[in-house]
């Protein structure tokens, strides 16, 4: 029992044993299973992927297919005897054959006939002795005949040790074909231009191994051997065999090592031979790419040129070595101013040496900015191929500068293009240095001069000063009761000083005169007048004296002449003076003589003779120069200055004449001049008769136009006389106005006038529409000058009237605008007060002229004169010391006319050349001088005319 | 433990003692898997301790000797299952060295859960071999039981020297000198 227990445990054991072994085995199982259908899977996998790929191979096979049928190359077959069996599209289209015509067809009927037997025996050739692949080049032709060069490639299909087919790929390589010919061409080509060549030639390989010569390489090198025989053979050797050939020998091979060592070209360098031959040789390296593939030489025979050249190169030399020797630098620059060449003396002239300054940049290197422009000028005229010479200044190394003389001249090359200019350059340093100092010298002189000038007129007025109060003082001395010494000593008082004033006024008429200050006016005078006042004046001077003075004038002088009166006048009185000076006894002749008249001119011939002292032939000709006289000893018993005939001299020539001398020692002298006047046309006897004072005016209402107070009163004066309307305008601008707003019969128009100036009022009056369009317009001006006259006509005005005028002349003008004679205005007379004389040092002339003894009329003028005129001339010396120029001109213009109203006139001329001293813009200096004169000249009568006003009211 | 152990020393109980024994040590034992073992199977370690110290109990031999007489047989039953593990070799100390680098390396492939114990084995000259035994299993005298058996195998004479590197037995340092 117990034994069945233990095996029935047993047995369950074993039982659950195998149990938990078959659940791990199915476990195991299970797994395997997973493991096998896995793998399956895998496997299908693989077949996917062998598909895939057989259908990739069978597209790229069609794909290499096309490639075959488009294919450039021809692709064919034959069969083992030649016979085609197939060919591509491509070679159907260049043969222009169809498949059909070819398959079946032996291959050498389309090669070219001269080369198919020889291609059919090397294809039985190569076939029979297995030669599986090979290629041959061969000419094919078209169906139209056109002949192709293919090169082909045969192989033969081999199977079982028989041929099966044969397969072939040919291509067209007509092109390199050609291209081969061509150079064979350019290669025969090349080689026959060696050989002919007028040079030797050599080319050696690499290795130094002749490879071409030519026949005249074998001549200059005397080898003695032909071009053919020589290729091949080692250079090296025939160097050293053939350097006894030449001058040097040992140099001649060293230079060849040392080229050939370098491997760069060499071109013309020069071979001296023994026997005297020049030989010019190139050295060439042949590369290919980088690879050193040999070189060539190359000989030319230039004896003849070297000769000829090293001719010319003495030559010029020789010429350069002149050139250098005659102290000129040369330089040669190109076009672009690069220095090319410098010799010796240039260099010495500019400091620098041959090294320092070749290459560079000339105009940078030497010359100074300012010059560029003259430079530039210069090229400009080198590159149209012209020479030049000019002067500029030039930097040296040192940085000093120097002045130069450059001729330039263009450089051409043989083609006659410029390439650069040649400077031949002289140094002009010394020469400009000494012009700069005669330049400084000059200016000092000049200087010196005028403060001479300034010196001599400041003296001048200096010693007048004084002089003229020793005048006046004598001449109020003499008014008063004296003995008969005293009387003579103011005589001799009196003479004194008036030759004194005479010298000064002399010394100043001189300096004048030179400094071309003296102006020529023209009037209208008596000429037969003059010279018959002279002659009374001297016969009165010569009263008790045992000389006569004579006029002799000619009859045919019958009118008024047009001219200087005064500058002649003062001639006369010179040459008289000096005759009656140099003659004891006898006569002093005046004669005047009409020599020719054209239409209006008429020259005059004055002679003025003497029986004097007479002058010797050998002083003759200095008596007219300043300060100079017949001689010493006359100085001494004569006395003078010597400037009198000198004054008369320069006097006839500054009036276009000319004076002559001629005198006979101890018998006399005649002085002759000649000076051409106008002829008015006017007879003498109608001047000298009076004119009735009355005119017949219609003309009733007047405009004056005029900015002078002392002017507007005068002519007041005589319109109320003469019983006319006026209405005054005290500048251009108020007369326009005025003569827009009424209608006047005559407008009396200034010129110089502040705001608008009577020209341009003048023109807007003519050319604006206003009642006074064709108004007569009279010019009222204190210049008498012919431009302004001119000027005035052409703005449209009607007649002109010099300031001052006298009422005679502004009647008369009046009565030529006059229309309707009938109707007359009379102008009254006024009776003069007899009684009266104005102070003679005044013009009283000219004073009984305007005031025809109207002495209320006088009074009030004088009185604006001292209350307004001297308060206005004050001012012109602070216009001076500020240099208000043209202010000072204005204010001078302005007062001026006043002086001679107050019978001033030599004031009023000394005012009008400041006034026109101002206009011409003369020197401040010059201006001052002319001032300070007329300062003096208005102390001096300042006085007068106070006591002259003083005087005519106590006899109001 | 592999089922394998579990089997060769089931089986050499009740060849050396009768199935009396082998129930009787299993039924006394509250095993888990109730002392039905195939040797494909995996079984708890313990069970083989809990079978060792019954066995010793009733046949008053200890348990190192136990170990030992089961190594004995086991390397019996080695040679004739799995002969390829000792043909690949022709010395001892080569089969020695292959345990580690190639018989467990193939067991794991096998039975990827096997718990085996590690060998280091170094060549100290060309007749000494050292070779460290690691196992929480504490079976070194299993193990000298099989490097004796193994010596035999290729007949060759050796002293094995043993020392106990961990006391608890769990290191265990042999040195194997060839006569």
């Amino acid at each position: 029992m117990e034994e069945l227990q233990l095996l029935k445990r047993k047995l369950d054991r074993e039982r659950e044993a195998r149990k938990q072994a078959e659940s791990i085995l199915e476990t195991k199982a299970m797994e395997l299973h997973q493991a096998n259908h896995e793998l399956i899977e895998l496997n299908e996998n693989l077949e996917q992927a062998i598909l895939d790929r057989t259908i990739e191979l069978e597209q790229s096979e069609k794909r290499y297919r096309q490639i075959i049928e488009h294919a450039e190359d021809f692709i064919f077959r034959t069969d083992p005897d030649g016979y085609f069996t197939y060919i591509n599209p491509v070679a159907n289209k260049k043969l222009g054959y169809s498949s059909e015509e070819v398959i079946g067809s032996h291959f050498t009927k389309f090669v070219l006939p001269g080369y198919a037997d020889e291609l059919m025996q090397m294809y039985i050739d190569r076939r029979d002795n297995k030669k599986v692949n090979t290629y041959q080049e061969l000419p094919i032709v078209s169906k139209d005949g056109d002949i192709t060069w293919v090169g082909q490639n045969v192989q033969f299909i081999v199977e079982n040790g028989e041929i099966k087919e044969v397969a072939g790929v040919a291509r067209d390589i007509s092109e390199r074909k050609i291209a081969e010919d061509a150079l064979m061409t350019t290669q025969l080509r090349l080689t026959s231009l060696i050989t002919n060549l007028h040079s030797g030639v050599l080319v050696e390989n690499e290795n130094r191994k002749v490879v071409l010569a030519n026949k005249l390489l074998c001549k200059l090198l005397k080898i003695p051997l032909t071009p053919k025989e020589l290729e091949g053979t080692d250079c090296k050797l025939s160097a050293i065999r053939s350097k006894h050939l030449f001058k040097n020998p040992d140099k001649f091979v060293r230079r060849i090592d040392e080229l050939l060592a370098k491997k760069e070209m060499v071109i013309g360098e020069e071979v001296h031979m023994a026997d005297g031959k020049i030989l010019e040789r190139d050295y060439v390296p042949i590369w290919d790419g980088r690879k050193y593939m040999g070189h060539l030489w190359q000989y030319r025979d230039i004896t003849e040129e070297y000769h000829t050249e090293e001719k010319l190169r003495r030559s010029e030399e020789k010429y350069r070595g002149i050139i250098e020797n005659m102290e000129l630098g040369l330089m040669e620059v190109d076009t672009e101013e690069t220095i090319v060449k410098v010799y010796d003396w240039f260099c010495g002239m500019t400091g620098y040496t041959q090294e320092e300054i070749i290459g560079k940049n000339a105009i940078e290197v030497f010359l100074p900015e300012e010059y560029t422009g003259e430079l530039t000028d210069q090229n400009v005229e080198r590159k149209k191929g012209r020479t030049g010479v000019y002067e500029v200044q030039m930097k040296r190394k040192d940085g000093s500068l120097i002045w130069v003389l450059i001729s330039g001249a263009p450089i051409h090359d043989d083609k006659g293009g410029v390439v650069g200019s040649i400077g031949i350059h002289y140094d002009i340093t010394d020469r400009k240095n000494m012009e700069h100092d005669l330049e400084k010298a000059k200016q000092v002189a000049e200087e010196a001069e005028l403060a001479e000038k300034q010196f001599l007129a400041r003296m001048s007025h200096e010693i007048r000063t004084p002089l003229n109060a020793i005048i006046g003082m004598s001449h109020l001395m003499e008014d008063t009761i004296l003995t008969e010494e005293q009387k003579d000593y103011v005589d001799s008082l009196k003479s004194s000083s008036d030759i004194l004033q005479k010298l000064i006024s002399d010394i100043l008429d001189l300096s004048k005169i030179t400094a071309g200050g003296l102006e020529v006016h023209h009037r209208t005078f008596d000429l037969v007048g003059a010279i018959k006042s002279l002659q009374k004046t001297f016969k009165l001077k010569l009263t008790g004296s045992p000389v006569t003075i004579t006029a002799d004038i000619d009859d045919g002088i019958k009118t008024l002449m047009i001219g200087d009166d005064l500058l002649l006048n003062q001639i006369l009185l010179n040459l008289l003076g000096n005759a009656v000076k140099f003659t004891e006894q006898g006569e002093i002749r005046l004669k005047v003589e009409q020599q020719k008249s054209v239409e209006e001119k008429v020259e005059l011939k004055f002679t003025v003779s003497d029986t004097g002292i007479g002058i010797s032939p050998d002083r003759i000709d200095a008596i007219f120069e300043n300060f100079k006289q017949a001689d010493n000893e006359i100085r001494f018993q004569f006395g003078g200055t010597g400037l009198g005939l000198a004054i008369a001299k320069q006097l006839v020539e500054l009036q276009g004449g000319q004076i002559f001398v001629s005198s006979v020692k101890g018998q006399g002298t005649d002085f002759v001049f000649k000076i051409i006047y106008e002829d008015s046309g006017q007879l003498i006897t109608e001047v000298s008769r009076k004119e009735t004072e009355k005119i017949d005016l219609n003309i009733a209402n007047v405009l004056v136009a005029e900015d002078n107070f002392m002017n507007r009163k005068y002519v007041a004066a005589l319109f109320a006389k003469w019983g006319l309307k006026y209405e005054f305008a005290v500048n251009g601008r108020k007369a326009v106005e005025a003569a827009s707003r009424e209608k006047f019969d005559l407008i009396l128009m200034d010129i110089s006038m502040p705001e608008m100036n009577g020209y341009d009022a003048t023109i807007q009056i003519r050319n604006t529409a206003n009642p006074n369009q064709n108004t007569p317009i009279i010019a009222l001006t204190a210049s008498a000058m012919i431009s302004k006259k001119d000027k005035a006509y052409e703005v449209g005005m009607s007649d002109y009237l010099a300031k001052p005028f006298r009422p005679k002349q502004l009647k008369s003008l009046i009565h030529k605008f006059n229309r309707k004679d009938d109707s007359s205005i009379d102008i009254d007379e006024a009776v003069e007060e007899e009684g009266f004389k104005h102070n003679e040092v005044l013009n009283t002339k000219h004073l009984e002229y305007l005031y025809k003894g109207d002495l209320d009329y006088a009074s009030e003028m004088f009185e604006i004169f001292i209350s307004y005129t001297m308060e206005e001339y004050k001012k012109l010396r602070p216009l001076l010391e500020e240099k208000e120029i043209e202010k000072l001109q204005h204010l001078a213009h302005k007062i001026k006319p006043n002086f001679s109203l107050v019978g001033l006139t030599e004031v009023e001329k000394l005012m009008l050349e400041l006034e026109k001293n101002a206009e011409a813009k003369i020197s401040i200096a010059e201006l001052d001088l002319l001032l300070l004169k007329i300062d003096e000249q208005v102390k001096l009568y300042q006085p007068i005319i106070v006591a002259e006003l003083e005087k005519m009211k106590t006899l109001i | 433990m592999k089922g394998v152990v579990f089997t060769e020393f089931l089986e050499m109980v009740e060849k050396q003692y009768g199935y009396e024994m082998v129930d009787k040590i299993i039924t006394e034992n509250k095993l888990s898997s109730g002392g039905a073992y195939t040797s494909v199977g995996t079984y708890d370690h313990g069970e083989i301790i809990l079978l060792l110290s019954s066995l010793s109990d009733y046949t008053k031999e200890g348990v190192p000797s136990l170990l030992k007489a089961f190594g004995y047989y086991f390397f019996e039953g080695v040679k004739i299952n799995y002969p390829q593990f000792l043909n690949g070799v022709n010395n001892a100390f080569a089969f020695l060295e292959s345990i580690e680098t190639y018989i467990h390396v193939e067991v794991r492939k096998l039975y990827p859960d096997a718990e085996l114990p590690t060998f280091k084995t170094r060549l100290i000259s060309e007749d000494n071999l050292e070779m460290v035994y690691f196992s929480e299993r504490k079976m070194s005298d299993f193990a000298e039981a099989l490097i004796e058996k193994s010596m035999e195998h290729f007949e060759e004479k050796a002293t094995i020297k043993k020392e106990l590197l961990e006391k608890d037995g769990t290191v265990v340092k042999f040195i194997i000198s060839k006569k």
